[in-house]
């Protein structure tokens, strides 16, 4: 304790202009919120730690991009996939009233198990969207190649949003679209590796879209092992439609 | 003797047109140097050391802050420029820095205090390109650092107790996997 309180004395005043003054933490948030932007939020966020002025200060960045992207041992990559989870829990949870205007989430080397943590992940991801004007969402899931195939189940709010302007799924992962979609401003929409679960999916999706302008859409190659649906015809229509790429 | 004088004079001086000449003819082959009239042409500033140096007119150019008390005043030849905020051991780092084409192998030889030094020199001068090299090289330097060196680089002090610190790097472990810690 003593020591600790000895290190609080030692801290410079604002006035002091040696040179070890502290210039960097003299700027005002908006110029340090400027420089985290530079950075995932992984990497903003070890500044954490630097001194009371930056605690909180990753928090408030309005761009949140969340990497995982890890191989090997199986327990220890579990172990970080779990401090993963918990640590995007806390940045889409604790927001101090900072504004949201982008979500990138990446998980490669997707294994069954990760399954649970990734789900309540997307709940936290779709109460954020009801709750903040959030522009642009990108999910990219990759599955590990040594693994069989899984699924995974979007919660029904990861489809409703008024301000959503750009959507990019890309998942090697099986999902379903969820029963009800509406994004009313929706503009470009991405479907990549889209695994086709039922004859009805892209036209249920396409009809919540009113106002979408582009549309990518990118069938993904089903394994051997996989049942296949059989389609007949895939149905795309759209009124607001003016770019379209079907793979 | 007063006649062989004058025409080794005009041969010096013959010597010398013939190679402004040939400087000129190279120079404007080369598009990127405006001006060849002005090559080899130097600037006097004087630096917050009271050192006044001579710096070549190229070099000059990056300052913007230089040119633009050149344009909005009358100066000439001898007109010394202060340069109050930098010293004259920070201005011939600059120097070598513009000469070497702004090599990052060169600023690896710079001390900390240097680096940082010359960004706040390369703000004040108002030199662009400089001021990119050096926050790259800055970049370099505190790339995946631990948290106690980037402190320490920026003089930030740390006003959390042990208690409090260990508990922040618990609420966002994921963000120190992979973090070198020397």
């Amino acid at each position: 304790m003593a020591e600790s309180s000895m290190r609080k004395t030692l801290r410079k005043t604002p006035e002091s202009d040696d040179d070890t003054t502290d210039r960097l933490s003299a700027l005002p948030g908006c110029v340090l919120l400027r420089i985290l932007s530079r950075f995932n939020t992984k990497e903003a966020a070890v500044t954490s730690v630097l001194s009371s002025r930056w605690r909180h200060l990753f928090l408030s960045k309005t761009s949140i991009n969340l990497n995982f992207c890890m191989n090997g041992d199986a327990s220890e990559v579990h172990r970080l996939f779990d401090l993963f989870i918990r640590f995007a829990i806390r940045v889409l949870g604790q927001r101090n009233k900072a504004p949201i205007r982008g979500i990138r989430l990446r998980v490669c080397h997707f294994v069954e198990s990760f399954r649970l943590g990734f789900e309540s992940l997307l709940m936290f991801i779709a109460a954020a969207l009801s709750t903040y004007r959030i522009l642009n969402i990108e999910v990219l899931v990759k599955m590990d190649k040594t693994t069989s195939p899984c699924c995974v189940t979007f919660p029904p709010g990861m489809f409703l949003s008024e301000a959503l302007d750009g959507l990019r799924l890309d998942l090697s992962v099986g999902w379903n679209v969820p029963e009800f979609v509406l994004f009313s401003n929706l503009k470009d929409l991405h479907l990549l590796s889209f695994r086709l679960v039922d004859e009805y999916s892209v036209q249920r999706l396409l009809q919540g879209c009113p106002s979408l302008d582009s549309l990518v859409l990118n069938m993904g190659s089903l394994n051997e092992s996989e049942e296949g649906v059989e389609v007949q015809a895939l149905r795309v229509s759209s009124s607001s439609l003016k770019y379209a790429f079907l793979g | 003797m007063a006649e062989r004088g004058e025409s080794s004079e005009a041969v010096m001086l013959k010597k010398t047109e013939e190679e402004k000449l040939r400087k000129g003819k190279m120079i404007v082959g080369d598009e990127s140097k405006a001006g060849y009239e002005e090559e080899g042409k130097k600037v006097k500033l004087v630096t917050s050391d009271g050192v006044t140096m001579e710096v070549e007119i190229s070099i000059v150019k990056e300052m913007e802050i230089i040119q633009t008390f050149i344009g909005a005043t009358d100066t000439d030849d001898s007109f010394i420029f202060p340069i109050s905020n930098v010293s004259s051991h920070i201005l011939n780092q600059i120097i070598e820095l513009v000469k070497g084409e702004y090599d990052q192998e060169l600023a690896k030889k710079l001390s900390h205090d240097e680096l940082k030094e010359i960004l706040v020199a390369a703000n004040y001068l108002n030199m662009k390109t400089l001021f990119h090299f050096i926050a790259t090289a800055i970049a370099n330097v505190i790339q995946n650092k631990s948290v106690e060196f980037v402190r320490d680089f920026f003089g930030i002090v740390n006003d959390f107790t042990e208690e409090e610190e260990a508990e922040l790097r618990k609420t966002n472990a994921w963000a120190f996997e992979g973090v070198d810690e020397d």
